[in-house]
């Protein structure tokens, strides 16, 4: 675009140029100043369509409303009002002189002095001419009294005088009879023409100017005179010529030609106005309508940079820091340029900081959650209205409830929404009115899912940053209290085998004495009694021996001997003892790893509890089975002992492992107390669970020993 | 010896502007020659120029061209001369000059008859074929380039001084046998 506005600028320049100069030059303006003319005609036309493209261009920036065309519209409209007005004036005055001043050469006395400049001449020729012809007339007057013979010497004669210059004489058709001249080498005479002669002859005198080649005027009088009767004959001519002094005649040539100059401007001086007319109009044109492109396009270029800003100033709203702008220019919009630039990187650095800052925050949160996830304790973190804002994984596992997705939802909804978190719920609020300093701790009984569950519950009120809240910690003791029990029974029942133990020998010492001693001496009624009653003494002492050797077993706790022990040999030397059961044992032995560091006698008796109370379980049942499973799972080994009997009781479950509980008739309640305290030692896990097609199953892990 | 005449009925009498009489080329041996009479009637605005001492030129044009169907027209020969008419406002006589020549007429009408009887001086020709057809053109117009200055505005404005006979062109016929047309 702007070397298009260039190259109309220069062309424009040098059309001008020719234009102005063939205005001067007449050669160069005869033959080329039409074309000039139609040249600089279409550089015009091509320089409107220039700026009709411009203005297109504009108007569509205008409508799809691009940043900075109104500014460009702006700054057009000023730059061509400042170009457009003073060429206007000019060319105002400019027409207005020119036609001033041409009509200003057009003088009616400058006319009125030309003409009679050339009326003075005219009288002076005419004056000469009229003197010419009466001395014509008088020569002929005398010549026509002499006879035809002496008429050559009398014209020289006349000639030699100075009476005349030149003379010649004709006959009436033209024939030349006589020649005098004072001009040397002229031979003969400037002949006249037939129809002056015949005016001669008609008029009897013939006058005119002549002008020759060289512009010299040369004066012709021709006289006819008839000679006299006495010589008689035709009549004669006689031709006088005298040129005009050459002062004169000059003189006469330059009035002519400056008359003749300022008639051609009289007669021109329309087409004179129109020239220069044409001349300013186009050349006002090109000037105009290149200032004009120009002005659009300066315009356009300072408003370029508001452009750019404006769409970096939309990409940074975008939030895109990325975009620099070259700064173009050394002004303020350069300036204000490379300030925006500034910013954009400030802003953009800022944002990376304050990125940076979340993904710590996020981290921090991400590392205190797993730190929560990994607690043991259930924590439940609530706000001032007890709505929850965290928990952990361990709060709904010990609760039972899930948790996760429960976030902004206050305790008294979840209490409403599962009817086992009431006591729970309940118990925290009670406790949170009641305590005093914002902290407490308390023990709660509640009911699970798994029965009675024990929870040993920490609440705290905190108050950071303004914001209320409270934090619950909780933990699930009923294992702890378990144990403790455990231990607790333990330490009775070892005593009370020990005191038990002690006088049950001398009890049975003396009542087999007694007997020794007096069934001899008894009569054999009386001995048979003694005998009975000594019987039932021993039984009842060796079942009670047994039963405190039992509980001294429970109690006393030897530290376990440990080898190494493949589990599927073991349970197979167990099962060796049980081949003539009428109960069939179906086996399950999916585990391929099956060593395991472990007390041979105390697993094997494991084994031989659980499936003694598995065919407890099965008396009075149709089809009795035994089924005897393995498997490994998380790098320990599962074992289960599974019957189809009527099942243990539900209300039982939680408490099948303490001792003294039992569902025989004739049983210490030891079994599974036993059995789970060995598989503790071990370092496994018993469960016991009723299956829903009826029957039990109870199933232990151990860990199995790593490979060395 | 051949002669090819060409005589043109007088044109409808024009009020003003030029028109070809009579045109007329003759060939010889020796190459051609050329008359022409025009009718010239000036209007009212070149002959006040003329009689304010402004001098016309006029230049009469004569080309003989060989039509060839395959080709452009092969042009033979082409000749011009121009003729100045003027009036000199002192002596008041009309003035025709050609060349180093001249003449000097009282009337305007007297002046112009001589000037529209234009002869082209004989020239040799040496490419003519006898027995074909050639085409003679003739035209005569005012030299407008010649006027001054601010009269050609003046020219190119109006048409007063668009002076122009057109060409008016004819078919000859060198030939050994007299032919006339």
């Amino acid at each position: 675009m702007k070397y298009l506005i260039f190259i109309s600028a220069i062309t424009g320049c040098i059309l001008l140029y020719l234009l102005s100069s063939a205005s001067a030059n007449t050669d160069l303006f005869s033959r080329n100043y039409y074309g000039l003319l139609a040249v600089a005609g279409v550089l015009a036309l091509s320089l409107t369509l220039l700026v009709g493209y411009q203005l297109w261009q504009l108007r569509n920036k205008l409508k799809a409303k691009i940043f900075g065309a109104k500014l460009t519209l702006r700054l057009a409209l000023f730059f061509t009002l400042i170009a457009i007005l003073p060429g206007l004036l000019v060319y105002a005055v400019s027409v207005q002189f020119l036609s001033k001043s041409i009509e200003s050469w057009f003088d009616v006395r400058v006319e009125k002095a030309l003409e009679g400049g050339l009326n003075l001449g005219r009288s002076t020729l005419e004056n000469s001419l009229a003197e010419l012809s009466k001395k014509g007339r008088f020569i002929a007057l005398l010549l026509a009294e002499q006879g035809p013979a002496r008429h050559a010497s009398t014209l020289l004669r006349l000639v030699n005088e100075g009476a005349t210059q030149e003379v010649a004489l004709f006959t009436k058709d033209g024939r030349l009879l006589a020649f005098a001249t004072s001009r040397q080498g002229m031979r003969v005479p400037d002949m006249p023409s037939a129809t002056m002669l015949e005016e001669a002859v008609q008029k009897g005198v013939y006058s005119n100017i002549d002008s020759m080649p060289d512009n010299s005027l040369l004066l012709r009088v021709l006289v006819s005179f008839t000679p006299s009767r006495l010589v008689g004959g035709d009549m004669r001519i006689l031709q006088f010529t005298e040129p005009v002094p050459k002062q004169i005649s000059e003189d006469e040539e330059t009035v002519q030609a400056v008359y003749r100059d300022y008639q051609e401007l009289t007669l021109s001086r329309l087409g004179l106005k129109r020239l220069y007319a044409i001349t300013l109009t186009l050349s006002l044109l090109i000037v105009l309508l290149s200032a004009v492109s120009a002005a659009f396009l300066i315009s356009d270029r300072l408003s370029a940079p508001l452009e750019a800003l404006a769409e970096g100033t939309r990409a940074v709203a975008q939030g895109d820091f990325s975009r620099q702008h070259p700064v173009q220019s050394s002004d303020e919009l350069g300036a204000l340029t490379g300030l925006f630039n500034q910013m954009t990187l400030q802003l953009s650095e800022a944002k990376t900081t304050s990125e940076q800052q979340q993904q710590q925050v996020e981290s921090a949160k991400a590392y205190l959650e797993s730190v929560l996830g990994h607690l043991s304790s259930g924590v439940l973190a609530m706000d001032g209205q007890f709505k929850l804002r965290s928990v952990n994984a361990s709060a709904a596992q010990i609760l039972g409830v899930s948790l996760s997705e429960m976030e902004g939802i206050s305790l008294h909804e979840l209490a409403s929404r599962y009817t086992l978190l009431r006591s729970f719920a309940s118990a925290v609020f009670e406790a949170f009115a009641e305590s005093t300093g914002g902290e407490w701790q308390r023990q709660l009984e509640r009911t699970s899912k798994n029965g009675n569950q024990m929870l040993l519950i920490r609440g705290t009120w905190l108050l950071t940053g303004g914001i209320e809240g409270y934090v619950v910690v909780f933990d699930d003791i009923t294992h702890l209290l378990l144990a403790e029990r455990q231990a607790a029974w333990g330490e009775v029942a070892r005593r009370l085998a020990h005191e038990i133990k002690n006088p049950l020998t001398p009890i049975q010492l003396s009542a087999e004495r007694l007997q020794h001693k007096l069934s001899e001496k008894l009569a054999a009624e009386d001995a048979q009694l003694l005998q009975r009653a000594t019987q039932t003494i021993v039984s009842q002492v060796a079942a009670m021996k047994n039963m405190v050797m039992e509980f001294a077993d429970y109690a006393r706790a030897p530290s376990p001997k440990m080898s190494t022990l493949d589990m599927h040999g073991l349970l197979r030397e167990v099962l060796g003892l049980y081949e003539a059961n009428h109960i069939p044992i179906m086996l399950h032995l999916h585990a391929t790893a099956t060593t395991v560091k472990g007390d041979a006698t105390r697993l094997r008796q494991v084994v031989h509890n659980l499936l003694q109370n598995a065919q407890d379980a099965l008396q009075g049942i149709a089809e009795p089975e035994i089924l005897l499973g393995s498997a490994n799972k998380n790098a320990m080994l599962e074992l289960w002992v599974q019957d189809n009997g009527n099942g243990f009781p539900e209300n039982l479950l939680a408490r099948a492992f303490e001792p003294y509980m039992t569902t025989k008739p004739k049983g210490t309640g030891l079994g599974l107390a036993i059995v789970k305290k060995i598989i503790e030692e071990h370092g496994g896990n018993i469960r016991i669970e009723n299956m829903g097609t009826g029957g039990t199953r109870v199933s232990f892990t151990l860990p199995l020993l790593e490979v060395t | 010896m051949a002669v090819v005449l060409l005589w043109l009925a007088p044109p409808p009498a024009l009020a003003e502007g030029m028109a070809v009489n009579r045109a007329e080329v003759r060939f010889s041996d020796d190459g051609y020659q050329v008359t022409a009479d025009f009718g010239i009637h000036l209007n009212f605005v070149v002959e006040q120029a003329l009689t304010h001492g402004i001098p016309l030129y006029f230049t009469s044009e004569f080309s003989l061209t060989r039509p060839r169907w395959y080709w452009l027209d092969e042009e033979v020969a082409h000749r011009e001369q121009s003729t100045k008419l003027s009036y000199n406002i002192l002596t008041r006589q009309y003035r025709i000059t050609r060349g180093a020549l001249f003449q000097n007429f009282d009337s305007l009408e007297e002046a112009l008859l001589v000037f529209g009887h234009q002869v082209f001086p004989p020239a040799a020709l040496s490419q003519i074929k006898s027995g074909s057809n050639y085409v003679a053109a003739i035209r005569m117009s005012l030299d407008i380039t010649q006027l001054p200055k601010p009269l050609q505005v003046n020219a190119l404005a109006t048409k007063d001084w668009d002076l122009d006979s057109g060409w008016y062109r004819w078919t000859v016929r060198p030939a050994a046998s007299m032919a006339k047309e």
